[in-house]
């Protein structure tokens, strides 16, 4: 019998940093990731819909065919809790057993009363902090580097506030800024996440890493 | 804020469902593979998907039962074309019934009609329900009841006692096909199953549905030739013969041609277009031949069901999107409601994108799947559809 694993995610960054990481635990082209860029253009060609999208689109995707879980990727941004009561709410209506008031610290799993499949959902980066994919990168950084990823954020905070384009009115994209300045200085400097992760400039065994793993096991009987 | 013109198309669509469909839901119960099988919203095009063996052809079958009011030589022709059942070939020394197309020895019949019925149960001696068809307002429900010969006269063991049906003496089960309607039970077929005899003849051409039933292999020569006939008689072969020009444009005309006296040997030859030629038509290949046939029994099913078992058969992949086209066209101009199966996701995904630009007919995607040993139905409305072609999620 066909089982699809299915893991929604915002962007091909998320893509390609989850895909490398799977890979690196031997669990390459066992789980169907699909990042959301495509269908977002399609639909409204506003980036900044996409949460709204997934909530509405999601009684779809759940009817997809031989879905054995659904496991849904996304930043928590600045207000983690906001961002977790439009899924549990949502969760509820579809009618998701013991939605939590707070997302679990290593991701939530959520089971269906009738006969939907599983539903994970894991907040950028931890659960528990607001933020992005990229927080979740810096916390790949190998010990022995985070000396370099130090002096990283160090020369980004060192550009006056005002001249600093990655931070405007709706958006504060620092630790991206941060983490490529790290990429910049590696051996092959500039390559892409997941690139640096099977060079080994991020590290895909961090105990961050192994909790995320814990948690898409568990969701897709791995 | 004012009604949107979205909100206002959409209403009109749900106003059509219920006004002009022949079936807005479908109940299959005990039919076949399907111990309970319901589908809450049909659209006017019906694609059904779905692994092998999970009942698509089954589902056809039902339908067409549903059409046919559960007419005797539909449920013999639905046993035949599985190998449930063999003809009568030979000397005819047993007692056998015959159709135009089919003799079949009836004590074949009584024991493989069970295969019909989820489970293929023994009839028994005992009445019981075996299958429910159709929607909540109007389904065809197929019983065995038991007549008990009390005090010199048949009585029946249960259900309403009837008196204006000719009962003859008939010891053991019988099998009885009722149309429910709203609530109002109907007997259409009664028959013994020892001998077939049918105990209540009663026309009523006013309950029938028009349907034809496409097969995956298409329709034979004689029952297109008849086809072809009755689009003359109606004025409608043009349509047909646009159908066909979605394959082949340089075709202008059809005409059938053969010997006189035997239909069966009546062929279409198409004309082409500045040219004297007549070529036989299924010299251009299978595909052709495929939507003649698709397309006149369309014309024929007119405020009817059109059942198409494997649409895409003999059909290239690059035309379906335009077969689609004139298929949800078609069927919104000749109140026609359509059930398809296919097995490629080409033609779904040709499906959906024809469904979503079409604006009149509503279009409907059927999943069926086995959870857990029960076949069980998983739809997505044409909204839906948009969605799943815009998230790229997997329907098959």
């Amino acid at each position: 019998m066909i089982e699809n694993r299915v893991l929604l995610v915002e962007g091909t960054d998320d893509l390609h940093v989850l895909a490398h990481i799977f890979k690196s635990h031997g669990f390459e082209g066992k789980i169907f990731i699909r990042d959301q860029e495509g269908v977002e253009n399609v639909k409204k060609g506003l980036d900044e819909n996409f949460f709204d999208n997934l909530l509405e689109d999601l009684p779809v995707e759940l009817k997809g065919s031989e879905v054995i879980a659904l496991g849904i990727v996304v930043d928590a941004d600045f207000n983690l809790n906001a961002r977790w009561r439009s899924f549990a709410n949502k969760l509820k209506d579809l009618k998701y057993e013991d939605v939590p008031d707070l997302p679990e610290p290593n991701g939530t799993i959520l089971t269906h009363s009738e006969d939907l499949p599983k539903i994970g959902v894991w907040l950028m980066p931890n659960n528990t902090l607001p933020g992005m994919l990229e927080d979740f990168v810096k916390l790949l950084v190998p010990d022995e580097q985070k000396e370099l990823l130090q002096r990283a954020n160090e020369a980004v905070d060192a550009i006056p506030k005002e001249e600093r384009l990655f931070v405007t009115e709706n958006s504060d994209e620092t630790s991206k800024a941060q983490i490529y300045t790290y990429l910049a200085w590696q051996e092959r400097p500039g390559v892409p996440y997941g690139v640096a992760i099977r060079e080994k400039f991020l590290k895909a065994d961090s105990p961050h890493t192994l909790n995320l793993m814990t948690w898409i096991k568990e969701l897709f009987n791995l | 804020m004012s009604t949107t013109v979205e909100e206002i198309k959409k209403t009109e669509i749900k106003k059509e469902k219920k006004d002009e469909l022949l079936l807005d839901s479908l109940e299959i119960k005990g039919f076949r593979c399907f111990e309970h099988l319901s589908i809450q919203e049909l659209g006017r095009v019906n694609l059904i998907v779905g692994k092998n063996n999970v009942g698509k052809t089954a589902f056809l079958e039902a339908l067409w039962l549903y059409t046919s009011r559960g007419n005797i030589n539909t449920l013999i022709r639905l046993l035949l074309s599985r190998d449930e059942l063999s003809p009568y070939t030979g000397q005819h020394t047993s007692p056998s019934i015959s159709g135009n197309d089919f003799t079949i020895k009836i004590e074949n019949l009584s024991s493989e009609l069970r295969n019909l019925f989820f489970g293929r149960r023994d009839f028994g001696s005992e009445g019981r329900d075996l299958a429910f068809i159709g929607s909540k307002d109007s389904y065809l429900k197929i019983s065995t009841i038991q007549l008990r010969n009390e005090n010199g006269s048949p009585k029946m063991e249960r259900g309403p006692y009837f008196d204006d049906i000719w009962i003859v003496l008939s010891k053991g089960l019988s099998l009885s096909v009722s149309l429910v309607e709203n609530g109002e039970e109907t007997y259409l077929e009664f028959f013994s199953l020892t001998n077939f005899q049918n105990l209540l003849r009663k026309p009523l051409p006013q309950m029938m549905i028009q349907s034809t039933f496409v097969k995956s292999n298409g329709l034979n020569h004689t029952l297109l030739a008849r086809l072809w006939d009755d689009a003359l008689r109606k004025g409608l072969e043009e349509r047909a013969i646009h159908f066909l020009k979605t394959i082949a444009e340089q075709i202008s005309y059809i005409n059938f041609v053969g010997a006189e006296d035997d239909s069966s040997t009546r062929y279409p030859i198409a004309s082409i277009q500045n040219s004297m030629q007549r070529v036989p038509l299924k010299s251009f290949g299978e595909g052709l031949a495929r939507l003649l046939g698709l397309s006149l029994s369309f014309v024929q099913c007119e405020h009817g069901i059109l059942l198409i078992d494997e649409i895409e058969s003999g059909l290239h992949y690059s035309v379906l999107p335009d077969v689609w086209k004139l298929i949800f066209k078609t069927a919104k101009d000749l109140n026609v409601q359509v059930f398809a199966t296919t097995h490629s996701f080409d033609c779904i995904e040709a499906f959906a994108q024809a469904s979503i630009e079409d604006k009149e007919s509503e279009g409907n995607l059927i999943r069926l799947e086995n959870k857990n040993g029960a076949i069980k139905a998983v739809t997505f409305s044409e909204n839906e559809l948009e969605t799943v072609t815009r998230r790229n999620i997997e329907v098959r």
